[in-house]
């Protein structure tokens, strides 16, 4: 199989779909990243918005609501985050880990309370989110079947970018954000208000998640599926710290991830069996790990030799 | 430590000793408690009675010798993972790779537990065990090289190799190890000398219930009575302090990290070996067997015989909730929100038995 099998159009729009939850949730951990609070809990955050998604739609008939219900569900869970978090001093990853298995107890719970069934829910009548056709982009070489026919929360997630990129740089909330994650007490004593700021960090992650999760399972696929995230919130948490909590960085790594998924889809079109390519996302993760960490621990220790070494180790270099 | 107990003290600091203990039980208790009054508005909400539901819980738990021994066996898997993940916290080693750690450790025993068939009866379940403690290790030991040699945060690692080992086990049952004719992802039975055999009638309780009292005694005796034990508790108090002090930390890390692992895959061999006599694809992820051990070690503050406790405790919860569903209506799946509201409760209680510790001029 050569290269150009697997790097066609079709894979393109692939791409982008599957980047899609990824870089959504993965701006949301930028958030709270850049408010010095560590989210574990981006992956129970989007499998709770993934839930409401699809029991609002399926209620209702009309998607538009199932991504609003899906954005306030993960917000309230978030918020008990927040408080555990921010008000109480709980532990973050604790915390966060706590939240993964309530979402996943909950939306199973839940699932069986609300509609009657177990593992996942799948009702062929349930509208996912409409597929935006672009006649003037579709035309265009590479761009046309990368975006042409995608929903609408893929248009939002590259939007997201460029606001968060001006919202982090350019705007007075972004200076905030990024003092009280540099040092709370010197943000604290300049009059910036640390524990707001860290809820609405936290609130605006969930909120993110919840798009996410809606784009996941109204998007994606268009059903849920008893943990249908499957790791993808920490995967994006690894994007997070890959783009060092810079929105184009985090675009870039998410673009990384999500590539690795849509790869994995094509080798299955292969014949290759699904749970074999689908390790494919968390090895590449876990390789770029070893990549940032590794390349910072040999700059640590080069910066160490130097500052320890005998003086010729410094005219070398 | 047993010196200090023996010397003469004060009354007053007899009264402190007493005052700690009861801080220590009163936190994880206040944290049970909680989770089960959010259960209870759940229930109540979904229409239910939590009387009603929590009475049949506790029949189904403990009622009939029957059901405590569904509850000792749900506890062999749960006590000896959070024992596992016990000792990784203690060393400051934030093992999350459990669940992977057990997946890959409950295949290796199934495929190993095939081949030692012929050997007498102890020898083949012993070796099958040892295969899945060794599997174990070796899942486990990724991530603590990765931690060790470049500072890759080992919580990331061994979460996201928990999906590589559900994937891969999946991928192993669903073809090369399929059973030949089977329905299901699923290995062959193993051999009958390889399968632990049953302590009472009725087919549950097996043999590997006595690690319950002896692997928790065995991880306190390695924690508080030996070198390498005190070493890793201190390496997980204050990594610099005990660096200081002589204790090579990557070493210990390693070490722990390994132990970790072993211990988390013998929970997984369990599985195989006890329970179901073969790997089934999913048999370690759907009863949340390791994110339980997980809970429990929590609760425990890391203390192996407080994990005993906790681990049957929350396996009463799982194993009533069963027999809950059946009288009550109410989706057993409640366990799992009660569980994940003790954790967050424990979250919070990182600060709060410090604040307590604090008021009462403890610490």
């Amino acid at each position: 199989m050569d290269a150009g099998t697997i790097l066609d159009a079709a894979i393109l729009a692939s791409v982008v779909r599957l980047v899609s939850p990824i870089l959504l949730a993965a701006l949301g951990g930028l958030l709270t990243e850049r408010a010095g609070i560590f989210n574990v809990a981006l992956e129970g955050l989007m499998l709770t918005g993934s839930f409401a998604a699809v029991v609002a739609t399926s209620r209702t008939g009309d998607p538009a609501i199932g991504v609003l219900v899906a954005v306030l569900a993960a917000m309230a869970v978030a918020l008990v985050f927040a408080i555990v978090v921010v008000d109480l001093g709980g532990d973050a990853i604790v915390a966060g880990l706590a939240i993964n298995l309530l979402a996943l107890g909950a939306t199973t719970f839940l699932m069986r309370a609300i509609l009657g069934v177990q593992g996942g829910y799948y009702d062929p009548t349930m509208p996912g989110l409409a597929a935006i056709e672009l006649p003037f982009l579709a035309q265009v070489p590479v761009l046309g079947p990368m975006f042409d026919g995608q929903t609408i929360l893929v248009w939002v997630a590259l939007a997201l970018v460029g606001v968060l990129q001006v919202l982090l740089f350019h705007h007075p909330f972004g200076i905030r954000l990024r003092a009280v994650g540099e040092d709370p007490v010197a943000a604290g004593s300049v009059g910036v208000r640390v524990r707001r700021v860290q809820y609405l960090a936290v609130l605006g992650s969930g909120a993110l998640c919840g798009l996410a999760g809606a784009q996941l399972s109204l998007g994606i696929v268009t059903q849920f599926v008893e943990g249908m995230t499957f790791g993808r919130g920490f995967i994006a948490l690894v994007a997070v710290m890959f783009g060092r909590a810079h929105p184009l960085g985090v675009l870039g790594a998410s673009v990384l991830f999500g590539g690795a998924y849509a790869v994995a889809v094509r080798l299955q079109g292969q014949g290759i069996p699904s749970q074999f390519v689908n390790m494919l996302p968390y090895l590449a993760t876990i390789v770029v790990l070893v990549v940032v960490y590794g390349r910072a621990a040999s700059r640590r220790r080069a910066r160490g030799a130097l500052a320890e070494g005998p003086a010729e180790v410094e005219v070398a270099t | 430590m047993s010196a200090m107990v023996e010397a003469p003290v004060a009354p007053g600091a007899r009264s402190t000793r007493a005052a700690r203990l009861a801080v220590r039980l009163l936190v994880p208790l206040a944290a049970v408690g909680l989770g089960l009054l959010v259960g209870a508005v759940a229930i109540l909400l979904t229409g239910g009675s939590p009387i009603d539901a929590y009475a049949a819980l506790i029949r189904g738990a403990v009622g009939t010798p029957s059901n405590l021994n569904a509850t000792l066996a749900r506890a062999v898997p749960i006590v000896v993972v959070g024992v596992g993940l016990a000792l990784a916290f203690r060393a400051g080693a934030l093992n999350l790779g459990g669940e992977g750690q057990m997946i890959v450790a409950a295949v290796v025993t199934a495929v190993v537990a095939a081949w030692v068939g012929d050997l007498p009866a102890p020898i083949g379940i012993l070796v099958a065990a040892g295969a899945g403690c060794l599997a174990g290790a070796a899942w486990a030991l990724g991530p603590a090289l990765l931690q060790t040699r470049f500072e890759v945060p080992l919580l990331i690692t061994t979460l996201l190799l928990n999906y590589v080992g559900a994937l891969l086990a999946a991928w192993l049952v669903s073809y090369p190890l399929r059973e030949v004719g089977g329905g299901v992802a699923q290995t062959p039975t193993i051999p009958d000398p390889t399968q632990l055999p049953y302590l009472a009638p009725g087919g549950r309780l097996h043999a590997g219930v006595l690690l319950l009292a002896l692997l928790p005694l065995g991880a306190w005796w390695l924690l508080g009575r030996t070198v390498a034990g005190y070493e890793m508790r201190m390496s997980g108090l204050n990594a610099a302090f005990s660096e200081y002090g002589g204790v090579d930390g990557r070493r210990t890390l390693l070490r722990a990290m390994l132990l970790s692992g072993a211990v988390c895959g013998l929970a997984g061999a369990l599985v195989v070996l006890g329970v179901h006599h073969r790997y089934i694809d999913g048999s370690i992820t759907a009863p949340g067997y390791a994110w339980t051990g997980f809970t429990a070690a929590l609760l425990a503050g890391g203390e192996p015989l407080g994990t005993l406790v906790a681990g049957l405790f929350l396996a009463g919860l799982q194993t009533g909730a069963a027999g809950m569903e059946r009288n009550t209506d109410i989706p057993f799946q409640i366990v799992d929100v009660v569980q994940a509201c003790i954790i967050l409760m424990i979250a919070i209680r990182l600060t709060l038995g410090r604040w307590l510790g604090r008021r009462l001029g403890l610490t």
